[in-house]
């Protein structure tokens, strides 16, 4: 079982956010021993209620650039996006951005892949139509990513359903090879779809239940002749004050007899940073 | 006189020194008491590009393999792995990025640096990377309009206390909220680049800096002359706009101080070359002329690889060349 830490990158009314000090959480992962850090997206919040009245007021830490942050501090522990949201972004812009950040990670980036956003935010970002295909979308963006990371002689080109571009050289490539490893958000049946064509990892959601979703995971590996045994399955783990190590440790254990290999430390939004290295620091113990 | 180092993120300077060697160019610069760093821009290079012999390689080499660090990105690491100096770019293509996603990781970096950050905003001139990027094709020719009207969106997203609303002709949203805010108050500064007279009016409407382009010092005090004067009829005080010079140098020579300007003449000895002397007399000149922050590459010819050379480079500058200007 491997264990990584969502960062708490969003922030609020209730805690003002602190970049430095999760820059500084991540690095005491690294020196608990922890494999992974994580930080999740959102590139605009929008009003209409989308989200609950106070939704805009969140204040969430762009991960690409908080993860580089990280990366650049950083030696063993690997960093990962849980949910970029890629029918939001350029895919020329997001390929060179990832690449780079994998570059500067020394080959330690986990690239989380999300199709999912509100309406409102696709609309913020002026890519409304991309809204209904989304998972089309992301499908293209990927075949893009890879295309662009592609070590090659000759130039990358592109002919897709929504963006074409011809004779480029799309430089530096990213220092994992064949690329980062992709991990894919458990967002239905076009996630699925998309984990077996090209997924490295699965991103459980909070709310499944985590046996049920493996099932369904590797009966869609499987039909597309994937070993799901190569598949890094990820689930979050909920990390509250009020849960001793102990439990901590029993809960992972049942997620492993569920088949999840990356336990995924989630605390709660309104726990600052130094309580949540105070919490690793008595997992740690209790690992020892 | 302040002083800014290129972390050399582009081309064959890129290809050479690495990323990580960019993060130790930034950090020489931080520790040696430079003012700035800076960097390049582009998304992609296409490998056919329409654009004059200025810019091909001298060696017929393919640049369309030369790596670009993407700056957005590399700014988060620069943040982290210094402690004073300034990040800036010189210059980012406004146009190629959507105004909410770059005035989101802009603001991230600005937290990061604890406040450091300076947008250096330019146009852009490779329409092969506008189409690549499939941006509407209006906006090439018009990445004038188009660069005002991002700007104003960032700086709507950058400092509304409520959700954030624009309606413009190339970008519209409506009640979003853009938190956190960049921890500069009311703003990073915004530098914009240039020597056209749209550019120097662009700087005086929008801009706390204007990066001016120009080829002798001659040139240079001439347009910066002129922006005064716009600045003036804009009714701005131009000693409130940083003027800055983008300059990459060489150094090289018996002296192992001849700081070379790339491939220029100014009469006999080449201008930014020579003892440090010399060097320093020059970039008083530069100073008469107006310009307030100098950002460069110094570096000390040889056989080394490049990376050593601009190591050497910047602290010779450290030693030789700032204590004149302190």
């Amino acid at each position: 079982m491997r264990f990584g830490l969502l960062l708490p990158n969003a922030a609020g009314p209730a805690r003002a956010l602190d970049a430095s000090a999760l820059v500084g959480l991540a690095e005491a992962a690294e020196r608990y021993g922890l494999d992974s850090v994580w930080a999740s997206d959102r590139l605009a919040t929008p009003l209409r209620g989308e989200g609950g009245a106070n939704a805009w007021r969140e204040e969430v830490l762009e991960p690409i650039s908080l993860l580089t942050g990280i990366a650049a501090n950083t030696k063993r522990i690997e960093v990962g996006t849980l949910d970029c949201v890629l029918p939001l972004r350029n895919p020329l812009f997001l390929a060179k951005a990832v690449s780079t950040l994998d570059c500067i990670a020394k080959g330690r980036l986990l690239f989380g892949v999300s199709q999912d956003a509100t309406p409102g935010e696709f609309a913020a970002l002026g890519v409304e139509d991309y809204h209904e295909p989304r998972a089309e979308v992301t499908d293209e963006w990927l075949a893009i990513c890879r295309e662009l990371w592609r070590e090659s002689d000759d130039p990358s080109t592109f002919e897709g359903r929504f963006i074409r571009f011809g004779y480029i050289g799309a430089y530096p490539k990213p220092i994992r090879k064949p690329h980062p490893p992709i991990y894919v958000r458990d967002e239905g049946p076009n996630a699925l779809a998309r984990l077996a064509a090209c997924g490295d990892g699965l991103i459980l959601d909070a709310a499944a239940d985590p046996a049920e979703a493996v099932v369904r995971a590797r009966a869609a590996c499987e039909a597309a002749a994937r070993d799901f045994a190569a598949i890094d399955v990820c689930a979050p783990l909920p990390f509250a004050p009020e849960q001793p190590p102990a439990a901590i440790l029993e809960s992972a254990s049942a997620l492993g007899d569920a088949g999840v290999t990356h336990c995924l430390l989630t605390p709660g939004p309104a726990l600052p940073p130094r309580e949540v290295e105070g919490l690793l620091y008595g997992l740690a113990a209790a690992w020892k | 006189m302040k002083f800014g180092v290129s972390v050399s993120n582009v081309g064959n300077l890129g290809q050479s020194v690495g990323v990580q060697g960019c993060i130790e160019i930034g950090e020489a610069a931080d520790a040696l008491g430079f003012h700035s760093v800076w960097m390049g821009d582009h998304v992609v290079l296409p490998a056919q590009i329409g654009y004059d012999e200025a810019h091909t390689d001298r060696r017929g080499a393919t640049r369309w393999q030369y790596p670009v660090y993407e700056p957005v990105t590399l700014l988060s690491a620069l943040a982290v792995r210094t402690k004073r100096v300034i990040l800036n770019q010189g210059v980012l293509i406004i146009p190629l990025r959507h105004p909410v996603v770059l005035a989101k990781m802009l603001a991230a970096v600005d937290h990061l640096s604890n406040g450091r950050l300076a947008l250096g905003a330019g146009l852009g001139w490779m329409e092969e990377e506008f189409t690549a990027l499939n941006l509407p094709p209006g906006y090439f020719p018009r990445r004038g309009a188009v660069t005002n009207e991002y700007l104003r969106a960032i700086k709507e997203l950058w400092t509304s206390s409520g959700p954030s609303s624009f309606h413009g002709e190339f970008v519209s949203f409506e009640n979003v909220g853009a938190y956190p805010k960049p921890l500069q108050q009311p703003h990073p500064p915004i530098v914009i680049g240039g020597h056209s007279r749209a550019a120097m009016r662009r700087a005086v409407r929008i801009g706390q800096g204007f990066d001016c382009t120009g080829d002798t010092i001659e040139e240079l005090s001439e347009r910066i002359a002129e922006f005064r004067r716009i600045c003036l009829a804009e009714g701005r005080d131009p000693e409130e706009i940083d003027i800055s010079k983008n300059w990459l140098l060489n150094a090289s020579g018996a002296h192992g101080m001849r700081f070379q300007l790339n491939g220029r003449r100014d009469g006999e000895r080449q201008l930014c070359s020579g003892t440090p002397d010399e060097i320093v007399s020059d970039l008083r000149r530069f100073a008469k002329a107006g310009v307030r922050h100098f950002m460069t590459l110094p570096r000390v010819e040889g056989r080394e690889p490049a990376f050593e050379r601009i190591m050497r480079g910047i602290q010779l500058m450290a030693d030789e060349i700032l204590p004149a200007f302190a």
